[in-house]
């Protein structure tokens, strides 16, 4: 009888140790797959921009493109942008899902006192990392 | 050997499991510090912290296996295991990790991994820990209880 007891313990504790140990390496898993990405030296993100022109008012117009090449998808993302300058309006970009491939398109208005530009990305990688990623450009007043 | 020389043994090797458990938890973080520096990162570890909490860790583990026998170690191993959750926690840089890498301020939240780790470590080890402690107090229960006399019939020897 209390053998039988024993054996059922030992089933239900590797039970239990089995399902916790998946759960952690699945939890895991994206996080790894993002480390070694990186690691592999690949890059999350690609980053290109056009001057589309220059308008009457004096503002220049230039198309910001960051193109994510990250090996798992980013859901409620966010990607802000702000020019520190007189005139200039931010810009924000979301979405409910970044895939692997996808890009993301603003268009900013940048005049000759702008002294840098504040790009501020957040958003949840598969869902289970809430994350957010600064970066500031400096390039002096008017670049 | 005396009964509380041998729980004092039991304790003993209990704090040693407690301890390297805690570790292998703390450990668990560390999995991607060799990735973190590679890339120029850093992560801001509170490392005196750390050691007095696999201190606590120890101790943990020493009462726990001192006490298997009593239902308060339920209670104990299950403090042991929000701890481990915490070291962890507290080697990833605690909930929300800052780190720097090529120019770029990261914060990562954490906050469900923890939970998501509380949840599956935590709650299934301890409901077993309980149906244990059950089985083995119906166990011993068994053990008090004297089994059916039954009334035996003398042979009649015949002449």
């Amino acid at each position: 009888m209390a053998s039988q007891r024993d054996e059922a313990s030992m089933w239900l504790k590797l039970l239990a140790l089995v399902i916790s140990f998946f759960a952690i390496v699945y939890t895991l898993s994206p996080l790894v797959l993002l480390l070694n990405h990186l690691r592999g030296g690949g890059r999350i993100v690609l980053f290109s921009y056009t001057v589309l022109g220059v308008k009457p008012s004096g503002k220049t117009q230039i198309e910001i493109t960051f193109t994510y090449t990250g090996p798992i998808p980013i859901h409620e993302y966010s990607l802000s942008i702000k020019p520190y300058c007189l005139t200039c309006v931010p810009v924000t970009r979301e979405g409910k899902i970044l895939n692997p491939g996808d890009s993301i398109r603003a268009v900013l208005e940048l005049d000759s006192t702008t002294s840098r530009i504040e790009f501020t990305f957040s958003g949840s990688l598969a869902g289970i990392y809430r994350f957010k990623i600064s970066y500031n450009f400096t390039g002096g007043v008017g670049f | 050997m005396s009964g509380r020389f041998l729980r004092f043994l039991l304790g003993v090797a209990g704090a040693l499991v407690g301890a390297f458990s805690a570790l292998l938890w703390a450990g668990l973080a560390l999995i991607f510090s060799p990735f973190i520096p590679f890339m120029g990162g850093r992560i801001e570890q509170n490392l005196p912290l750390l050691l007095l909490l696999i201190v606590l860790a120890a101790f943990i583990g020493g009462f726990s296996a001192a006490l298997h026998d009593q239902p308060l170690s339920i209670l104990i191993r299950l403090l042991g295991r929000v701890l481990n959750v915490y070291i962890l926690q507290l080697a990833m840089g605690g909930s929300v990790t800052r780190l720097t890498l090529q120019g770029l301020n990261i914060e990562v939240d954490f906050s469900t991994f923890i939970s998501i780790v509380a949840f599956f470590y935590v709650i299934p080890l301890t409901l077993v820990d309980s149906i244990n402690y059950h089985l083995s107090s119906l166990e011993w229960e068994e053990k008090k209880t004297p089994l059916p006399q039954v009334n035996r019939v003398e042979p009649v020897l015949e002449k």
